[in-house]
């Protein structure tokens, strides 16, 4: 008889599901790990989510283990075993916020702002879910040898559901200002982990779809990293050419309506990775730096009017200057143009007329 | 009697009748004057306008600021010339205007400009009329909202960009031209957040003393409420600065502007005023 075959099989179903998760969560942590040029903040809650929800795969394996006592252990530290489980997925909860507003506001100013009003909850499940370890509140070990969850757990889902909504209202409003986030679309993850969710309630205990759910949205959220990392220029941290034509898409769809083209020529330069660090500092974040060509930045924006480009030219001058005096045995010397849209011409039209001069099409 | 050209050169020889505000203005790059001088060398009637979306792919308009004449002649030549030479150079399509003055509407009719009443979209009250409101009595702004007089120049103007950007102006054509001295640096506020400028909240305060707000602006979560800590803040250092009597000036140009006002100033209204357009 193989040892397999003497594992009871609710806890194989578990293993199983949960491997499928934790494979692929360690394949994004990998491949997200080599990805060139992301911010490292960004990087590494990334990877603290992946984490996270590879530690609840692990719980839920050991759980099912436990329920069909495979592994005989006190009633105590299975009740210790689940409580890390809790504030392990509420620990996410809080991450994915952490994670969200990083990628929307490239900072954590705002949710430091109210992090009591974040953190609040946490610490109230917090306290509560340690206090779980002497009494029942969330979950209690019943007669039968199994863990069964209190009439007060759906306050932990009410709150880990709050966090959920909070994300996505602030996504919604960020989107309704800025106009909708490329490369992040917070139903990309939401979606799977919530179907997973609900399959897990819905389904036996043992068949344990919400880790999956979210290591399956994780992926998908990566997938879209990864898309938008396929346009970058490594050298530049800039789009790359290949950006033009899903540009030329974006405006021929109204999705983007691009007000004015600026290029930014270097004739040459070998320092075009110092020129685009000037660039980044001076370019508000609306704009959209595609490098054209080795020593050739385009820049679009939604603004149409000449004096913000003049803004934008004076101050990319002023900071070449002071590099070149740093630097003078390597100036940069860089001609900057720009095309506003004429008057009954089309964003796409405009786009066009500007690459074709520039024989980028 | 002679007409000319308003600029920056020679606007102090009509201040007795432009004022000093608008002769300040007359450094503005949008702003444009004719002027009468009459054969005693004493100013007969000036043309101030302001032109509007000069420099985008809309038309351009004309806003014309100022009319005032001592003589129907002066005023006749100085429409004559802007109609037949001005409009043309600068491309303008419309010109319009606003005014207290029935005469002055009247003028402007016989020139071909309609003549509307309504109330206007300028607001005046005096500094006192802020300090009581229940906003400003119990709003306390906090740390990350500042005056604008500790920004860097480049911070300065890496906020206008962002703002300029997004396709907000205020009340200001020439936003991109105005340096941070144009601006009342103490009563003016910005919000900062991740080192970044996502709020501000510009005021002018003109030579003859009226403080005019004339870009408030904010960005990111919350923006709603650092705009109101934004207004706290700058009505409270203005409190500290300058005599309770003294002018604001506010013009509800946009829907947002107008619900605020109603909201926290609702017994304050516009003056009655003519306006009228004309197309060119």
């Amino acid at each position: 008889m193989s040892f397999v075959s003497m594992i009871p099989d609710e806890v194989l179903a578990s293993f199983y599901l949960n491997s499928i998760a934790i494979v692929l969560l360690v394949g994004v942590i990998v491949l997200y790990g080599r990805a060139g040029r992301r911010d490292k903040t960004e990087k590494r809650i990334f990877s603290d989510m992946a984490l996270l929800i590879i530690l609840l795969s692990v719980s839920y394996v050991f759980e099912t283990a436990v329920s069909e006592q495979i592994v005989p252990l006190h009633y105590k530290i299975i009740i210790a075993e689940e409580v890390l489980h809790d504030i392990v997925l509420n620990g996410f909860c809080i991450a994915w916020i952490l994670y969200a507003n990083y990628r929307m506001y490239k900072g954590f100013g705002y949710v430091k702002r109210k992090k009591w009003l974040y953190l609040a909850p946490f610490f109230i499940l917090l306290v509560l879910n340690m206090a779980n370890m002497f009494f029942p509140v969330f979950r209690y070990y019943g007669d039968d040898m199994k863990v069964h969850d209190t009439a007060l757990f759906i306050l932990q889902d009410i709150i880990r559901y709050g966090y959920m909504v909070v994300a996505a209202v602030q996504l919604y409003k960020h989107n309704k200002e800025e106009g909708s986030s490329r490369f992040f679309n917070m139903i990309t993850f939401v979606f799977p982990a919530a179907a997973g969710a609900v399959l897990h309630d819905l389904t036996p205990y043992y068949i344990q779809t919400l880790s999956l759910g979210m290591a399956v949205g994780l992926a998908l959220l990566y997938a879209e990293i990864a898309n938008e990392q396929s346009f970058c220029d490594r050298e530049t941290g800039f789009f790359d050419r290949s950006y033009v034509e899903h540009m030329a898409e974006l405006i021929s769809n109204k999705k983007y309506d691009v007000g004015n083209v600026m290029v930014f020529d270097l004739e040459g330069s070998e320092n075009i990775a110092d020129f685009c660090k000037i660039l980044k500092k001076q370019l508000p974040v609306d704009c959209e730096p595609i490098r054209l060509k080795k020593d050739e930045i385009l820049v679009l924006s939604t603004v149409n009017e000449k004096a913000p480009l003049f803004m934008v030219a004076e101050d990319v001058k002023m900071s070449v200057e002071e590099y070149n005096e740093k630097n003078s045995e390597n100036p940069m010397d860089v001609k900057i143009r720009y095309q506003l849209k004429k008057k009954k011409e089309s964003g796409y039209e405009l786009f066009d007329r500007v690459l074709k001069r520039l024989n980028a099409r | 009697m002679e007409i000319e050209e308003i600029s920056s050169d020679n606007a102090e020889d009509f201040l007795s009748i432009l004022g000093p505000d608008i002769v300040d203005d007359m450094k503005r790059v949008f702003y444009r004057g004719l002027g009468v001088m009459g054969d005693s060398s004493e100013p007969e009637g000036v043309l101030i306008y302001e032109l509007v979306d000069a420099e985008s792919d809309k038309d351009t308009k004309s806003h014309v600021v100022m009319a005032k004449y001592n003589s129907p002649e002066a005023g006749k030549a100085v429409q004559k010339l802007y109609k037949e030479d001005y409009v043309y150079e600068e491309n303008i399509i419309e010109s319009f205007y606003e005014s207290e003055d029935e005469k002055l509407a009247d003028d402007f009719a016989t020139e071909g400009f309609s003549k509307d009443k309504k109330e206007s979209d300028v607001v005046k009250i005096s500094l006192k009329d802020t300090a009581g409101l229940d906003l400003v009595k119990k709003g306390n702004p906090p740390s990350y909202v500042k005056s604008i007089i500790e920004l860097s120049v480049a911070q300065y103007r890496t906020a206008i960009k962002a703002c300029l950007f997004k396709g907000h102006k205020g009340v200001l054509e020439d936003l991109a031209y105005l340096p941070m001295t144009w601006f009342e640096r103490e009563v003016s506020a910005c919000s900062i957040t991740d080192g970044n400028v996502d709020g501000l909240f510009l005021v002018r305060a003109t030579p003859s003393g009226v403080l005019i707000p004339v870009l408030f602006f904010a960005t990111g979560p919350d923006s709603v409420k650092r705009l109101a800590y934004m207004l706290i803040y700058s009505i409270k250092k203005a409190l500290e600065k300058y005599p309770p009597e003294t002018e604001v000036i506010i013009s509800r140009t946009k829907k947002a502007s107008k619900e605020m006002i109603k909201k926290l100033l609702p017994e304050v209204k516009g003056d009655e005023v003519f306006f009228g357009s004309r197309k060119e």
